[in-house]
């Protein structure tokens, strides 16, 4: 099991060394954190334990964690998805609105039969998978740059969601821009009551799982990731190149899609203005800190949840406005990332060194390339 | 009128794009350039209404914009951090932390209206202003002046200098750099506080020549459109600052398609993204038809030899 | 052999009475170790002032570890390095310049997108309080260009060059910066026999002005050619030194492999049927201009067809045509009867292409990716080893560890990524995977590139296996000496034309075939002129 483990790479050393660090930087980020809400905030103690022990301070509060991780867990990985195939496609919030309109299209009007919730989730997937698949197409055939398509088709996403739901969904006396509420039928089902577990969790976990076996054990994975390590490698070796980058795009997309269509069938139960919540960006956010790995996105999708939940915690309970806790998000995410890639790195180079300088001296002979 | 108010709303693209494309040449994509304009923004309102001197005011944003990108300069380039996750990180800060500054000043989380303003006055030309068409470069804030110069000032920088021609050598090869000599990341610093600079600058005029004060959330994006400019442009002064123009343009059509009620706000908005999508496919498929034309006439010319 | 015009032991010019004086470069005990691998182990070496000095090994022998440290991108874990009888700490490449000392890369030390002018004076650009003057620039380059005798088109785009002229433009750089030691990294990998001798003679001129030139090789007739000192490298440690007078091949040969086999040979098949037809081909090149014109060319089971030219005069853009990566524009190529050179590799691969891509780690593998998938890459992108979308990866794993076996990969295991292993052993990957997946027809562009001379056998070796077994193989490479020493027939590419072909290249010497590489094409020759 060992050696399996070293050949892969992963050592339990490695990995014991990667939550040391973890460990360590959040701890300081976290003091950080307190320090600014000490200078600013009028209850820096509220706010502070707000965001730590808020999301587990009370079943509806878990609750809301574990809703939140569920859709961060569907957005992470469907961007972890493409950006393993080095394509940086930021199109996940507009996917997340469009799988979030059709579905509410569609089960506004079969919402009253039985497992219409279903029929949602897959109308929300084939949405987002479209949305995925225009940026995807026109980077493929047209080497149009996707940074740019995806981030336009987002504004162009969440005006039309805004359009539709104005002009089409919306019943004549509401007050705001929401559509009419979802027959039962149609919401997705739930386990338990306190804390209440979402099937949209369960099927996180479960795309997950998919796409972690679709990337290490299908052929249609394997030029994926060959695409992404060296595309002008994949080109010369007869891998279907252009077939990847689109389809991880659309797949990606139909991702998303189903986890806006989660959003509407598990928590509003309805269409409403915002919906997308910025999960699509933070999925963004969950994958890179997850660098990218399928089996990690739960992970780093619980550990956001976390901290995006305890900021909404805190803004409720303390006398806190939202913005500081978004700031407070942002300095954390900052000092997150620098140790994952960078002073984790340069620790390690040092060690090295050091244990260098050690087996320099020894006289026993190691293996010259 | 149109066309005075499309140099004005250019202005702010402009002086983005242009900032951007500084630091994209020497290898760092800013996606932090929303954030630096709003900090930018809120300091130079702030600033301008204490002191009642806008030029006061337009100094500190300058001194905040590249106090905002040194923090990523730090992460990046010091600590190793990746360069698109830093630059979100530092956009939800810029976000949060200008409306808890605007709330901590003026006890609103909106805007700051509540605080005398110090705009910039706008400048007449003489002369110019008689003009029809260049009439609409008369009347504009000095920032936008500087945002007309910075094409050729930018150009110049990268082509004619010394800093430029190290700017251009570390965005393609920083292992060259190493090579001749020369310390990557001072000079990678050095176009960073030059972008953070002109965003700053950018973020001056929306909230004190625009606008005339700072309303939340102003940016609305543009740091975002700024950068899509760039590739538009394909990184190269020229093309860059003909983009953001072309979106300051449609920036000014939805501003006055929206006074039109007729038109459904929501697709009204939509229309700059979708052009720039459209701009994006004609772009890519004239270079590919470009490609095949060229194919096609070696043929022509090889049959020709046979 | 001794070089009448031998300035070395001159060019020191001190002939008082007393100390000898300090040779220019001097290393001892030198030690560095990366993680595990003991790269340089206690290392000496002694350059004399105005010499040139070889520095001879395979790959892996930590030659380029030694230069490293010489040119201040890496710190030795021990020892001490001398200039000129004074130690000398280097912490960076700049300290390294300082005290004189040029670094002349393959790849590292240019900018593509900048011009031959902009590239040499970077870093030390002539400015007027920060504004390039351009003027002065070009003044002060032209003068190094004529005081030592090479040239470069200033404005061109360095990217655009050919890997000749990039290299000038690196000497050039180092000259500017008044290096009077000049380091040279494997110099001669990319170059004609013509432009090798445009390099030696550079050299020469360089040590007639008192530089002191060291460069890495493995090539040895090259070594006995231009220099005059020798330090001889094996597995990190120095196996022997001394003057080229002194010493003999054999000898030589014995320090830099110890008993290895080092010959190549030629596939000695009958040749079989024709099976790969080309009629008056034509094929675009980079930025649009035609690089192949009316070439027509037979190819048959069993022989290796090698392509000679001049780099840049389209044998490139032939083989990459067979490939499948770039279209015809004009003229037929048929495989077995199946038409060729649509422009899809996937194509030409279903009917039997095989392809060997001349830059390893840019076309070659996915460096980050293990052993067993690049090596099977091309069967599984095909179809293999997948039943119903789902891989096989106990099968993969068992096919990955015959081919290794096979064709003796040096690797710890096959989960390994590509890209820790040496230059060799990756190309013998790449071999693997293409020989392996039984193809009619096998392009290998460059089969030795950056390959030291054990590594360069055994590439050699497989080929001629290849041959062997009735594959068509054409190759292309800028070493004259492999084309002769591996091909049955050479057919030679001038002017994007096939102006000859050669049947029998027992018979053929070296300057012949340089001279028909020259020969026709008045262009090719001006180029090589100037």
């Amino acid at each position: 099991m060992r050696r399996l483990l070293a050949e892969r790479g992963l050592t339990v050393n490695r990995l014991g060394g990667v939550l040391g660090n973890v460990t360590a930087v959040t701890a300081g980020a976290l003091i950080l954190i307190f320090l600014l809400l000490v200078l600013t905030s009028d209850d820096p103690v509220a706010a502070t334990d707000a965001l730590l022990s808020g999301p587990v301070s009370d079943p509806t509060r878990v609750t809301q964690w574990l809703g939140d991780s569920a859709t961060l867990m569907l957005t992470g990985i469907a961007v972890a998805l493409v950006f393993r195939v080095g394509q940086f496609s930021l199109g996940a919030e507009g996917q997340v609105a469009m799988g979030a309109l059709a579905s509410g299209a569609l089960l506004l009007h079969i919402g009253g039969t039985p497992g219409s919730w279903v029929v949602g989730l897959l109308v929300g997937a084939l949405a987002g998978f479209a949305w995925g698949a225009v940026p995807g197409v026109m980077k493929a055939y047209g080497n149009a740059d996707e940074i740019v398509s995806t981030l336009m088709l987002n504004y162009v996403a969440l005006f039309f969601f805004a359009f539709a739901i104005k002009e089409w969904l919306q019943p004549p006396n509401a007050g705001f821009a929401v559509s009419d509420f979802y027959e039962r039928n149609a919401w997705m089902p739930t386990f338990g009551e306190s804390p209440v577990v979402p099937l949209s969790l369960v099927l996180a976990l479960v795309l997950v799982i998919v796409v972690a076996y679709l990337l290490a054990r299908t052929r249609g994975g394997f030029e994926m990731r060959m695409a992404g390590s060296n595309m002008r490698f994949a080109a010369a070796v007869g891998l279907r190149v252009r077939r990847s980058v689109w389809l991880s795009m659309a797949l990606s997309g139909a991702i998303a899609g189903v986890a806006g269509a989660a959003i509407a069938q598990t928590e509003t139960h309805r269409l409403i203005l915002g919906l997308s919540g910025n999960f699509g960006y933070d999925g963004i956010l969950v994958a890179l800190l997850a660098a990218n790995r399928p089996l990690l996105v739960p992970v780093a999708a619980l550990a956001y949840g976390y901290l995006r939940t305890g900021g909404d915690i805190a803004q409720l309970t303390s006398n806190t406005p939202r913005e500081l806790i978004t700031t407070a998000q942002g300095v954390l995410i900052l000092f997150v990332t620098a140790r994952f890639t960078g002073a984790g790195a340069r620790l390690r180079d040092l060690v090295q060194r050091l244990r260098a300088r050690r087996t320099a001296d020894s006289v026993s002979t190691a293996e010259v390339r | 009128m149109f066309l005075h108010d499309v140099v004005q709303n250019a202005t702010p693209y402009i002086l983005a794009a242009m900032g951007g494309l500084v630091a994209l040449r020497a290898g760092v994509i800013n996606i932090a350039l929303e954030g630096i304009m709003l900090a930018a923004a809120l300091t130079a309102v702030l600033v301008a209404s204490s002191t009642a001197i806008p030029l006061i005011g337009v100094g500190a944003a300058i001194a905040a914009g590249v106090a905002f990108v040194a923090v990523l300069g730090l992460f990046h380039l010091h600590l190793k951090a990746d360069l698109i996750l830093a630059g979100f990180a530092l956009n939800l800060v810029a976000a949060g932390g200008t409306v808890y500054v605007l709330y901590a000043a003026t006890g609103s989380t909106s805007d700051a209206s509540s605080l005398t303003a110090h705009p910039l006055s706008p400048i007449a030309l003489p002369g110019i202003d008689a003009i029809p068409v260049l009439d609409s470069l008369s009347d504009q804030s000095v920032i936008t002046y500087v945002a007309l110069l910075s094409l050729p000032a930018v150009a110049w920088l990268l082509y004619r200098t010394r800093l430029g021609l190290h700017i251009r050598a570390v965005g393609e090869s920083p292992a060259a750099v190493v090579e001749a000599g020369l310390r990557p990341r001072l000079i990678q610093w050095k176009a960073l506080a030059i972008c953070g600079g002109l965003a700053a600058l950018a973020g001056v005029q929306l909230s004190m020549s625009t606008t005339t004060t700072f309303v939340r959330d102003m940016t609305a994006g543009r740091g975002f459109i700024a950068l899509g400019a760039i590739y538009l442009g394909a990184k190269h002064p020229v093309g860059t600052f003909v983009a953001a123009i072309v979106f300051g343009v449609l920036d000014t059509l939805v501003t006055t398609l929206q006074i039109d009620a007729s038109f459904p706000t929501d697709v009204v908005l939509m229309l700059p993204y979708v052009a720039t999508l459209v701009a994006l496919l004609v772009y890519a498929r004239r270079a590919t038809r470009r490609e095949r034309a060229a194919l096609r006439g070696a043929e022509q010319e090889a049959t020709a030899a046979a | 052999m001794v070089d009448p015009l031998d300035t070395s032991a001159g060019s020191a010019g001190v002939a008082s009475a007393g100390d000898p004086p300090a040779p220019r470069l001097q290393v001892e005990g030198l030690c560095k170790t990366y993680g595990t691998v003991v790269a340089n182990r206690d290392v000496a070496l002694s350059v004399r002032a105005g010499s040139v000095h070889a520095v001879l090994g395979e790959n892996g022998a930590g030659k380029s570890t030694l230069m490293k440290m010489l040119y201040g991108v890496e710190r030795p874990d021990r020892g001490e390095i001398r200039v000129d009888g004074q130690p000398v700490r280097f912490g960076s490449p700049r300290d390294a310049i300082a005290h004189g000392i040029g670094m002349v890369f393959q790849h590292f030390g240019i900018v593509p997108g900048l011009t031959a002018a902009e590239n040499i004076v970077l870093g030390v650009e002539p400015t007027h309080h920060g504004v390039l003057d351009r003027a002065e620039s070009r003044r002060a380059v032209q003068a190094v260009m004529d005081r030592f005798g090479l040239a470069v088109g200033l404005d061109d785009k360095v990217g655009e060059m050919s890997a000749a002229r990039q290299q000038r433009v690196e000497i050039l750089k180092a000259l500017f910066r008044g290096a009077a030691t000049l380091i040279l990294d494997e110099p001669t990998a990319l170059l004609t026999p013509q432009e090798r001798h445009s390099l030696f003679d550079a050299i020469r001129q360089l040590t007639q002005h008192g530089t002191t030139v060291l460069f890495i090789t493995h090539k040895l007739a090259e070594v006995e050619e231009v220099a005059d000192d020798y330090t001889v490298m094996r597995a990190g440690e120095v196996t022997g030194s001394g003057s080229i007078a002194a010493s003999s091949r054999t000898a030589l040969v014995k320090m830099m492999v110890g008993d290895a086999v080092t010959h190549s040979r030629r596939a000695s098949a009958p040749r079989g049927a024709p099976v790969l037809r080309v009629e008056s081909a034509s094929v675009r090149g980079g930025g649009g201009r035609v690089a192949v014109s009316d070439a027509t060319v037979d190819v048959c089971r069993g022989e290796v067809l090698g392509l000679a030219g001049v780099e840049g005069n389209g044998q490139l853009e032939f083989i990459e045509m067979l490939a499948g990566l770039r279209p015809l524009a004009a003229g037929r190529a048929t495989l077995d009867g199946a038409p060729l050179g649509g422009g899809e590799n996937r194509r030409a691969r279903s009917l039997g292409v095989a392809y060997v891509p001349e830059d390893r780690l840019a076309a070659g593998v996915a460096a980050d990716v293990p052993i067993v998938e690049n090596i099977l890459a091309n069967r599984i992108g095909s179809g293999g080893f997948s039943r119903f979308g789902r891989l096989d990866r106990s099968a993969m794993r068992r096919e990955a560890e015959q081919l290794v076996e096979r064709f003796d990969v040096r690797c710890a295991s096959i989960e390994v990524p590509v890209g820790t292993l040496s230059g060799g052993n990756m190309q013998k990957v790449i071999l693997a995977r293409e020989i392996s997946a039984d193809p009619k027809l096998l392009l290998v562009a460059e089969p030795t590139r950056g390959l030291d001379i054990a590594a360069c056998a055994r590439v050699h070796e497989q080929i001629a296996r290849a041959a062997e077994t009735g594959v068509a193989v054409v190759t292309l490479s800028s070493d004259i000496d492999e084309l002769l020493a591996i091909s049955t027939r050479i057919a030679v590419f001038s002017a994007g034309r096939l102006v000859r072909v050669f049947e029998q290249v027992e018979q053929l010497s070296a300057a012949e075939l340089g001279g028909a590489m020259l020969g026709i094409g008045g262009d090719a020759e001006r180029e090589e002129a100037a």
